[in-house]
């Protein structure tokens, strides 16, 4: 690492994650000044063009790759049309003990005397709230679900290779096209295509604009620089930013800087759920990479260098702050974007190239949060590829990820994508799959399993609350076999899929009326073909993800029920819901007997895995194949982000032995310290769930260090790898740190400010993480010795 | 010596599983006279392994090799130091020495014996039986091998039977093997070698990998220390370097017991002039059996005794590569 990426790395990891006003005083400016008549896409492209006219440029010391979200690193900018933080959300922010952000006064101030009275009551988080129902009010108060949507748009696309072919004079080129095609006898819609056209034009070039100011100031930096090397670095930095993102790039540096100015056009036009994502970086690049070093007009450190502090740009950027149910759900400051290297090509062919081997190195040695990363492993993919990020993985940071490509492009295929853009694909976000450059594709919230089966248990109502939320489905007690059980739970399951849903399409008519995302249509096929809005459904592809939580739980809570109360007869109905309701106190051997004497998913025993699979069936039967209002298709995947946590908090006991308030399992991983027969038989009783039928499992791995000692363990590690995936497992990642390290670390946080372990689809600080999540993973770690 | 050999090894075989064996050591009884004066000895191994195979593998005798049971104690997936790749592991009980510083107490006797576990919940401990050693069927032992066959396809694993010592079962051991070898699998067993040639000589061509203990040199040490001498260890040493078989040879630093120059370079003489070495794995000893010691309700003899210093670990790794032997320490590379 050169003296320069060390420092701005160390810039990075120290500065403070604060709140700025910049974006919300320059949106309300331009709402109060401007009264026009314009729609409401064009309307919002031109506040678009005002902010990137008018926010202050931040170019740090020794920078190569420009461009900030707010006016410095780490400060935060707010987006008050989605979600109106009040002063007492600010003071939460400012104060909260985990993942909080500094609220300087000053923006307390304008909070209070310029944006709050300016947006309340023209929120879309207030326009979502007054649409719903009472039964979803119900439903999400009680904690059977989350709403991705309620604080930030919806996002949760990723990049394709369009803007290394084309700068956003060609794409303005397109879109005048597209309006020259607009059949105004034909099509009703022709009018409104023409505004979507019209905003879309003028992001473009606002984007344009955004990237000339950056040349101006560069070049004013070089006139006052006295460092002769660094005078030149100015110059040609300027140079670049004179070019892209106007035309398409030539250079490898000019392709990153191309993409960052369009990453942060994408994270200041909104606050997209999982900000952006580069993608497929390694085949982005390669071209540039190759081309630079044949005519010798790039190195290889320098290729390096750039790449460092392009990652360094993503640390700069923590997660727009989130508040209430949603901060709970994703606790983090990780905004998720996954750098994808590895794979496959469009043609079929391998992808591991010369640079995904140097983007790998400089994944070890920046060690960031942020960017995330992964591998996609291919069975066309070279032995030395997955070895070498076992190396990396080896050095417990929990990154890279692992990813099955070739699971990938058949749940791709089979959600009906061409075969090239499922091969363009891959994962991003924890694990979700999708379309690179072609797909919307939305999570909108995660479901809560297991609480909906304590529902079922109680005759449709909320245990906690007493209030009916389900529907009566019967007594517990009268169920007189399992499967009658597993009945009634299929139907309460559909009935709050079908409450999400309905509060989903409603949610996603607003944003496609109200908040529509011109900058980002740009970069996503087919929308500036099809006139429409990436929020109104103009993408190639749009999907819907409801993303089911707690399998492992309720997998285990179903075996022990099926074990103790219709197989073994050991235990009544009655007895295990008094013991649940006295949150197991005088019930304890009934529950050694649930923890230790009841088969459990995540061992490879058919008894519990079966189960697994009818959670599964149940899950997927009441959403996958339903419509979304954008003419695409609702699927399901299994992950978490921090939701088992919440999830785990609004959910009493549980007959697995769990406690009240504990969490749940995460993604499809066993319940924590549940599994005991090793690594094989997670992985086995993982892949009994069909996997090609979802966008995206997650299977977090623990391992401790010494299973990875030796050349032998690592290898092994890979075959592990290797064998999950010819069983169709989509994803899998490893933390590999002790759990006398945890340990310790909880005792002594300042010792380990640096220590990064996995959660669940992402790595993170240990020292950010809640207390729960903190001795979950070292519950989870410490198991690890077998 | 056949006699010997089945009174020997039938500890656990029922009147019911010996039939169909009898029928083939006969058979073995004839070629043995019929050849043994004109052929040399080495000749007659190979035919009489290659007869073995032949007349054992028909279909009848495929069902009664998988009604053969055994006891095991604790089959371990996923492996690392028992062989190559990805692993099962079987743990079979019984074993006719008692090393001082045996790691698996449990696996001593061939009988089931009950012991008390502790079960930790929320800081109270809840105590429950559990007993330990189970007798199966191999072809049950067989499936829960096979659970893992794709991991051991795909990385060249296989499956390792250790113990106690698991020649001490060798008609249920041969029986396994040899189910284990028809579905492809690579096999290795972890033995002391000790027992009558005859119980090696069934295992050999089944086993593609021998780990294979050497602890004392001089068999009075042997004796004083494991409870038997080691006449039958070496001799069974030789055959496997006769048969030429791939193995692993162990051996155990225990302090003030193994690590005497004497004792090492004993060792490594008899190893390089056997040339049966592929690599020599040095052990080291540890305390990680205490606890199993305890739920026995029986003393560690070894828990006196110190672990051995890394440095003296390279040391000994030293002395073996003088000898031109690959030794590693721990055992995976
Ligand atoms: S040979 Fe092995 S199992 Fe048997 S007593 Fe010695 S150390 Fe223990």
């Amino acid at each position: 690492m050169t003296e320069r990426i060390t420092r701005l790395r160390t810039e990075s990891l120290n500065a403070i994650n604060s709140i700025s006003d910049e974006r919300a005083l320059l949106l309300t400016e331009f709402y109060q000044a401007t009264e026009t008549a314009c729609s409401i896409p064009v309307t919002r492209a031109m506040a678009f063009q005002y902010i990137l006219e008018h926010k202050s440029i931040c170019i740090n010391p020794g920078e190569l790759i420009v461009g900030e979200r707010g006016p410095a690193i780490k400060a935060v900018p707010t987006y008050p049309e989605v979600c109106l933080h009040s002063l007492e959300d600010l003071r939460i922010l400012n104060s909260r003990e985990k993942v909080p952000y500094h609220v300087p006064e000053s923006v307390m101030h304008s909070y209070e005397l310029t944006v709050i009275p300016y947006w309340k009551g023209k929120t879309q988080r207030e326009r979502i709230f007054a649409k719903l129902d009472d039964s979803w009010k119900a439903a999400y108060n009680a904690g059977i679900f989350t709403e991705f949507q309620e604080q930030r748009a919806p996002g949760h696309t990723v990049n394709g290779n369009k803007i290394y072919h084309k700068g956003m004079l060609d794409i303005i080129e397109d879109i005048r096209a597209a309006k020259e095609k607009l059949d105004y006898f034909n099509d009703p819609h022709a009018l409104a295509k023409a505004d979507e056209l019209e905003a879309m034009e003028i992001t473009a070039a606002a984007l344009i604009t955004f990237g000339q100011r950056h040349a101006d100031s560069l070049e004013a930096l070089a006139a006052t620089e006295t460092d002769v090397i660094r005078k030149d670095e100015l110059l040609a930095m300027a140079k670049v930013c004179r070019r892209v993102p106007a035309h398409k790039p030539e250079t490898f540096h000019e392709a990153l800087q191309y993409y960052w100015f369009v990453h942060v056009g994408v994270v200041t036009e909104l606050n997209p759920w999982d900000s952006f994502n580069p993608g497929r970086l390694d085949q982005h690049l390669f071209p540039f990479y190759q081309a630079g070093l044949a005519d010798g007009s790039l190195t290889e450190d320098f290729a390096r260098e750039l790449l460092q502090a392009f990652w360094v740009k993503f640390n700069n950027h923590p997660a727009p702050p989130k508040v209430g149910v949603t901060a709970r759900e994703s606790g983090t400051y990780t905004d998720f974007a996954l750098i994808n290297v590895g794979g496959v090509k469009a043609d079929g062919s391998d992808a591991v190239n010369d640079l995904t081997y140097v983007i790998l190195d400089v994944i070890e040695e920046m060690r960031l949060l942020q960017p995330s990363s992964m591998v996609q492993v291919s069975k066309k993919n070279p032995e030395r590829f997955v070895h070498r990020a076992a190396r990396i993985i080896k050095t417990g940071f929990g990154q890279p990820s692992v990813f099955n490509t070739d699971a990938i492009i058949q749940q791709l295929i089979r959600q009906g994508k061409a075969v090239e853009d499922a091969r363009n694909g891959g994962a991003s976000g924890c694990v979700e799959t999708g379309a690179f450059g072609t797909e919307s594709y939305i999570l909108t919230g995660y479901f809560n399993l297991v609480k909906i089966f304590e529902v079922t248990l109680h005759n449709g109502a909320d245990p906690r609350t007493g209030k009916l939320i389900g529907l009566q489905t019967g007594t517990a007690e009268s169920f007189t076999s399992f499967d009658d059980l597993l009945q009634a739970y299929a139907k309460q399951v559909q009935h709050f899929a079908d409450i999400k849903i309905k509060g989903n399409n409603i949610i996603e008519q607003l944003y496609a009326t109200y908040i529509p995302a011109p900058f980002l249509s740009l970069l996503i096929e087919d929308c500036i073909g099809n006139g429409t809005d990436y929020n109104a459904g103009g993408a190639r592809y749009n999907t819907n993800y409801i993303q089911g939580v707690g399998l492992g739980t309720l997998t285990d809570i179903l075996t022990s029920v099926k074990y103790h109360v219709y197989d073994k007869k050991s235990y009544t109905m009655q007895q295990i819901l008094a013991a649940i309701g006295a949150d197991f106190a005088g019930y304890e051997n009934m529950r050694v007997d649930f923890v230790y004497k009841t088969p459990k998913y995540g061992n490879d025993d058919d008894y519990a895995d079966a189960q697994a699979i009818q959670i599964f069936e149940i899950f997927y039967n009441a959403v996958n194949g339903r419509p979304t209002t954008k003419g695409g298709t609702y699927r399901i995947n299994l992950l978490p982000t921090t939701c088992h946590v919440y999830f785990g908090s609004v959910t009493l006991a549980t007959p697995d032995g769990r406690k009240a308030g504990e969490p749940l399992s995460e993604g499809i991983s066993p319940v924590q310290g549940a599994d005991t027969q090793g690594p094989t038989g997670v992985v086995k009783s993982a892949a009994k769930l069909d996997h090609i039928r979802t966008g995206g499992t997650l299977l977090n791995q623990k391992f401790t260090p010494h299973l990875l000692e030796t050349e032998a363990g690592l290898k092994n590690l890979v075959h592990l790898i290797r064998s999950y995936f010819r069983m169709d497992g989509h994803h899998i990642q490893f933390n590999v740190v002790s759990a006398a390290t945890l340990r310790e670390a909880q005792q002594h946080p300042e010792k380990y400010r640096d220590l990064i372990v996995r959660v669940a689809g992402y790595s993170d600080y240990f020292n950010d993480l809640s207390p729960e999540l903190q001795n979950e993973i070292i519950r989870r770690t410490e198991h690890g010795d077998f | 010596m056949l006699a010997l050999r089945y009174s020997h090894s039938n500890i656990e075989t029922t009147a019911f599983q010996l039939a169909p064996i009898r029928i083939y050591s006969l058979r073995i009884k004839y070629f043995h006279s019929f050849f043994h004066i004109s052929f040399s000895f080495c000749l007659f191994l190979s035919l009489r392994r290659y007869l073995f195979s032949q007349l054992v593998c028909t279909e009848t005798m495929q069902k009664d090799l998988k009604d053969i049971t055994g006891v095991i104690f604790d089959i371990k997936r996923y492996t690392l130091h028992d062989g190559p790749g990805i692993r099962t592991t079987v743990f079979m009980k019984g074993c006719p020495m008692r090393c001082t510083w045996c790691q698996n107490p449990e696996s001593c006797r061939m009988l089931s014996e009950t012991v008390t576990n502790e079960l930790p919940l929320d800081g109270a401990v809840y105590e429950t039986e559990e007993v330990i050693g189970r007798r199966l069927a191999a072809k049950d032992l067989l499936q829960e091998i096979l659970r893992d066959s794709l991991f051991m396809e795909q990385s060249n694993g296989g499956v390792t039977f250790s113990g106690g010592e698991p020649l001490v079962q060798s008609v249920f051991l041969t029986a396994i093997l040899r189910l284990c070898k028809m579905q492809l699998i690579h096999t290795a067993i972890d033995t002391t070698g000790y027992g009558p040639a005859g119980n090696l000589e069934a295992v050999l061509p089944y086993t593609d990998l021998f780990l294979y203990d050497l602890k004392l040199i001089d068999t009075n040490e042997h004796r004083q220390y494991t409870g038997v001498g080691n006449e039958s260890v070496i001799e069974n040493l030789k055959l496997i370097a006769r048969a030429g078989k791939f193995t692993y040879i162990r051996v155990p630093i225990v302090p003030g017991i193994t690590d005497t120059e004497k004792n090492l370079h004993g060792i490594a003489e008899l190893l390089a002039q056997l040339h049966v070495a592929a690599r020599v794995d040095l052990l080291p000893f540890h305390k990680a059996a205490e606890k199993k010691y305890k739920r026995l309700h029986q003393e560690f003899p070894a828990a006196h005794i110190e672990p051995p210093t890394h440095e003296r670990m390279e040391e000994i790794k030293s002395l073996f590569e003088s000898y031109h032997l690959p030794a590693i320490i721990g055992g995976v590379q």
